[in-house]
């Protein structure tokens, strides 16, 4: 009877060792970039989750994603959406704040990272960081846009899919406006896409923490 | 008819109260900012992007410890943001040398910061656990003038860094205290 509880219970500090060391290697797995923070202790996450699939854009298209007025915020964005065969999305992923006022607009493209271990023939999937602090982009995000800035119909795939997961509050786009206008039509087609896999080191983007 | 005047002035009192009171928490939000300046990073590939520091106190307004009333903590506590994007910065290497004048008088009469009544030197500001980009001093205050020579290495998410090597005072509300302030400071805390 003894022997058996001694048993049990070497067992369950076995697993307790084993979620104890999981826990403490998934912390620096998702934990790529210097500059993401995740959310504070004791707060949720926020998250929007926007299915692509079926969807036609025409040029000059545009699908709102995310709006987050007046405040502009931190998190993590997700698209798995075609691509061409450098890995550029047909769509471009633009972020920053759209006022009501034409002149305090700036919008710009996003910096995405390419996840080629996760992509499949016809769509690829991006990840970004929203703001991104070392590799460019609006740094004060408080919508999130796809436009088609292709000149031809974008058709989305099955399994085609937008998710941002918004996890601070960085402040009031009332307090800290831009002070340059940059309308979505005037930006050209193409995200800058960064690379971490594939064996050009120029095209890793700042800001990345080696395991 | 004068029913209706009342619920009318009952109401449109409530409403005024209301307004006031919102009026007066904006007011008390302005009132208790800290001062702030800003760094520039001068190396690595971030080279010339600029970060926000801000230095204040803890619970301000700040009064004196006074047993029974006030407990005088007052933390010093500075913020670290890239000051484009807000986001806090990590893993600074902060100190501070802290300066104690017991009266305006003695302030406004000494030739320099080092004339203080008391003076500290080399005093850890540490990051708050939890807190990302939140670094503080825990202390407790007595009635005085106070000001902190900030110095150290901020690092700008690991593609850079920033040396300071700032002094401010805090405000009084007679103000005159800002003669051994050191680089461009704006705004102010108590």
């Amino acid at each position: 009877m003894e022997y058996l509880k001694l048993k049990k219970l070497r067992l369950l500090v076995i697993a307790v060792g084993i979620a104890a060391i999981g826990a403490a290697c998934s912390s620096s797995v998702f934990a790529s970039h210097s500059f993401e923070l995740g959310v504070a202790a004791g707060s949720l996450p926020q998250n929007t989750h926007i299915r692509l699939d079926g969807l036609t854009l025409p040029p000059g298209g545009v699908l709102p994603l995310y709006d987050s007025s007046p405040n502009f915020v931190a998190g993590h964005f997700l698209l798995r959406a075609p691509c061409d065969e450098d890995h550029v999305p047909t769509i471009t992923v633009i972020a920053g704040h759209i006022d009501e006022h034409m002149h305090d607009t700036f919008m710009d493209k996003v910096p995405l990272y390419y996840i080629n271990h996760a992509s499949t023939a016809g769509s690829c999937v991006f990840h970004a960081h929203l703001p991104d602090p070392l590799n460019g982009g609006a740094p004060r995000v408080t919508d999130v846009d796809l436009i088609n800035l292709s000149g031809q119909d974008v058709e989305f795939n099955a399994g085609d899919v937008v998710d941002i997961n918004v996890q601070r509050v960085l402040g009031s786009i009332a307090s800290a406006g831009y002070e340059e206008m940059q309308l979505p039509g005037e930006l050209t087609h193409g995200n800058p896409v960064f690379d971490l896999n594939d064996d050009d080191p120029d095209n890793d983007g700042l800001g990345f923490i080696e395991d | 008819m004068v029913g209706q005047r009342k619920k009318i002035i009952v109401f449109g009192s409530v409403f005024a109260a209301l307004g006031f009171m919102l009026l007066s928490g904006a007011g008390l939000q302005q009132a208790f900012a800290h001062a702030s300046t800003t760094g520039t990073v001068d190396d690595g590939p971030a080279d010339g992007n600029l970060i926000r520091v801000v230095l204040g106190h803890s619970s301000e307004p700040t009064y004196g410890a006074l047993p029974g009333i006030h407990d005088g903590k007052h933390n010093l506590e500075v913020r670290l943001t890239d000051a484009e994007t807000s986001m806090p910065l990590t893993g600074a290497s902060l100190k501070a040398d802290k300066f104690y004048f017991e009266s305006l008088s003695k302030f406004k009469a000494a030739k320099g910061p080092n004339g203080a009544d008391e003076l500290e030197t080399g005093i850890p500001v540490e990051a708050v656990f939890g807190d990302a980009g939140h670094y503080v001093h825990r202390q407790v205050q007595k009635d005085g003038i106070y000001g902190y020579r900030l110095y150290g290495t901020i690092s700008y998410f690991g593609e850079g860094s920033a040396e300071i090597d700032k002094t401010v005072f805090c405000m009084t509300e007679s103000g005159g205290t800002s003669k051994f302030n050191k680089g461009s400071w704006s705004g102010g805390f108590g």
